[in-house]
């Protein structure tokens, strides 16, 4: 008797298995298609929800069903694509996200820009994907950091306020003008309010133009107005490479900070 | 005649009473001197461990049992792979570097060794990026009161892997080399090696670091994984943290986020081996107090028993003129040349031992402390010219006509 169960649990499993590979398979792009479908996603100005998979376990099909059905509810805006990690077709875009020994399946969340701007390995939620929709500047300060550039986000009273002359300084220097990126936006804009409000702006009190300064992997290194020097916003760079105010830590020390920050930003 | 002939040949003529008499003393100041030696060293090992990994976090096999942190990765279990990119995608605030390591055995020109794969620094570049999405997410680390890692120049080249415990570059097919292999094998920088049925170049041989790193080769990860078919799985994951204050605050994150590994901070790993050091410490002072009493009884004996047997000879030199002080300082100098004898055999004999031993005992390299040797040569000398003191004395005393009338 337990052994006729056992053969009937066994061709069950089997009849899933058939009916939902050939799902996952028909929803993936194809080999070598995933490229071109990450391209013109970008294109159409819509986030890629990638799925990267190496079997098709009930943790795959989870995340593909979760996937799937948040890309449907915002499809004017997004699009899945279902990666078999394990396809040497794929392997370039494996490699491109570097995701070969990553925990699987592992969705990425990619901006049109090209930025990743959410990662969630084994498994995802609704919530997750609606939070890895990010603004327009938001999405090109991660893509900076991301390359491994600092990042100056002016943040503009008016169409008209120029960059603050502490960021030309750093646009002058040829030290810093190859890794380090600025954006700007207005303080009105109502699609940066979420990113002004994680930044712990308040929009009344912008009366000039102020910079928030980032830098890779995603630290803030500090919020600077109109006549805030170069000097001083170089000096919270350096201290950002110290994870406290310890002499014996070792990011404490002078030359070592200067270097690990240079590393972290090459 | 002098004192120091008569004593010769006191000593030339009882060589049995003497030898058992130093053999007493040998032995217990060997027992100390050996005792001490491992003890110091082991206690320098564990210091110079929490100096230069106190900041350091090790993932483990569950079942993994833990003696050495060194030796930690070589515990015939394995975990998978894709944790290092579980950690590197929690963003964990004080991580600083991860270093995930395989080791299988290997044989290279008929020498059994340990072959350990490692990933380089170069290839988590890109996971780095993987941080930014926990931008705005991360909590800034406010710790390091008890830091204790001090700054360390950051080093690119391979050898480098020796003091850092990572690598900066290393491609598919080269190898770094650990110190006593490659003075075993006589290996250089440039030479091609055949590893597990694959040929490799030598890309560095690393400086000694008196570990078991010394008798191992360094390879990819990925190629090492290839060749023992392994699949994608690593022995053991380093985790460098930033300072000891944010390693203590990383545990538990780490407990949480992998369950199905062990955690464990270099502070634990090394607790064992306080434990074992203090064992040591208190055997040691055991050995003392065993060698006063042992050693102590065993010259008092000999030489009352020698007073005893030559109480004519005694009165004899004293109905010729000896004074008693001349008739102490025989019984003294002779104890003196005992304990000499017994107090530099036994520091020879106990730091021999201790750089045999030691390695054995306690996993450490042991090299003469002569400050020590000095000082239990001292303490041997003394406990010696103490026990002497009374039976001189009472020799001293002997009246040579009862000495006589005795005949």
């Amino acid at each position: 008797m337990k052994r006729n169960i056992a053969i009937l649990a066994y061709a069950l499993a089997i009849c899933a298995s058939a009916i939902t590979r050939p799902a996952l398979a028909q929803r993936a792009a194809g080999a070598g298609n995933s490229q071109q479908a990450l391209a013109a996603a970008a294109r159409d100005q819509k986030y890629t929800f990638i799925v990267f998979y190496k079997d098709n376990g009930p943790a795959t099909q989870a995340t593909a069903q979760v996937v799937q059905s948040g890309v449907d509810s915002r499809s004017d805006r997004a699009t899945a694509l279902f990666v078999d990690a394990n396809s040497p077709a794929e392997k370039a875009l494996v490699d491109r996200f570097g995701v070969s020994r990553a925990p699987m399946p592992l969705t990425i969340a990619v901006a049109p820009n090209g930025a990743i701007t959410g990662m969630f390995p084994k498994k995802v939620t609704d919530e997750q994907i609606g939070n890895a929709f990010v603004s327009p500047t938001m999405a090109q300060c991660m893509k900076s950091m991301q390359e491994g550039k600092i990042v100056f986000v002016c943040i503009q009273p008016s169409a008209s306020d120029e960059i603050p002359p502490a960021v030309q300084d750093f646009q002058r220097d040829p030290q810093f003008q190859n890794r380090m990126s600025v954006v700007s936006f207005r303080v009105t804009d109502a699609a940066e309010a979420e990113f002004l409000q994680q930044l712990k702006i308040d929009a009344a009190t912008v009366r000039q133009p102020t910079t928030a300064f980032l830098a890779p992997p995603g630290v803030l290194i500090g919020k600077y107005g109109y006549t805030a020097t170069k000097a001083e916003m170089a000096a919270a760079l350096h201290k950002a490479g110290q994870c406290c105010d310890d002499p014996n830590c070792k990011h404490a020390h002078g030359p070592q900070a200067t270097k690990n920050s240079d590393a972290k930003r090459n | 005649m002098t004192l120091r002939t008569i004593v010769w040949k006191e000593i030339w003529q009882r060589p049995s009473a003497v030898a058992t008499c130093v053999l007493a003393i040998l032995l217990g100041v060997a027992a100390l001197v050996a005792i001490r030696h491992v003890t110091v060293f082991a206690e320098r090992e564990v210091g110079r461990q929490l100096q230069t990994l106190g900041a350091n976090i090790l993932v483990l096999p569950k079942a993994a049992s833990l003696q050495d942190y060194y030796s930690a990765d070589q515990n015939g279990m394995t975990l998978p792979e894709e944790h290092v990119s579980q950690i590197m995608l929690a963003g964990l605030t004080g991580v600083e570097k991860l270093s995930p390591r395989l080791c299988v055995p290997a044989a290279l020109e008929g020498a059994e060794l340990t072959l350990v794969g490692i990933l380089p620094q170069a290839e988590f570049q890109t996971k780095e990026a993987w941080q930014t999405v926990t931008l705005f997410q991360k909590k800034a680390h406010v710790g390091c009161k008890k830091a204790s890692c001090g700054p360390k120049p950051e080093d690119s080249s391979p050898e480098a892997l020796a003091t850092q415990r990572t690598i900066e570059q290393l491609r598919d097919h080269e190898i770094v080399v650990g110190a006593d292999v490659g003075q075993q094998l006589r290996l250089k920088p440039g030479m091609s090696v055949d590893l597990l049925g694959d040929k490799f170049q030598i890309l560095a041989v690393l400086p000694p670091t008196g570990t078991v790193d010394d008798g191992r080769i360094f390879a990819h990860l990925h190629i090492v994984q290839k060749l023992a078919k392994s699949g994608e799985v690593v022995s053991a994951i380093e985790v460098m943290g930033c300072c000891e204050d944010a390693a203590g605050d990383l545990v538990p994150q780490l407990a949480e986020l992998l369950p199905d590994s062990r955690v464990v901070t270099i502070s634990q790993v090394v607790q064992t081996q306080v434990g074992v050091n203090r064992l040591m410490a208190r055997s040691s002072l055991f050995v003392l107090v065993v060698l006063v009493l042992v050693g102590g009884i065993s010259v008092a004996s000999a030489i009352s028993s020698n007073v005893r047997e030559r109480r004519r000879e005694i009165g004899t030199l004293m109905a010729l003129g000896a004074t008693p002080r001349f008739i102490s300082g025989l019984f003294l100098l002779k104890a003196a040349w005992l304990g000499l004898a017994g107090g530099v055999g036994g520091c020879i004999v106990g730091v021999a031992l201790a750089v045999w031993l030691g390695p054995q005992w306690a996993g450490v390299a042991i090299s003469p402390l002569l400050d020590l040797a000095a000082i239990a040569t001292v303490v041997a000398l003394t406990i010696t010219l103490l026990a002497a003191y009374w039976p001189a004395r009472q020799a001293a005393r002997l009246d040579p006509c009862t000495c006589f009338q005795e005949v």
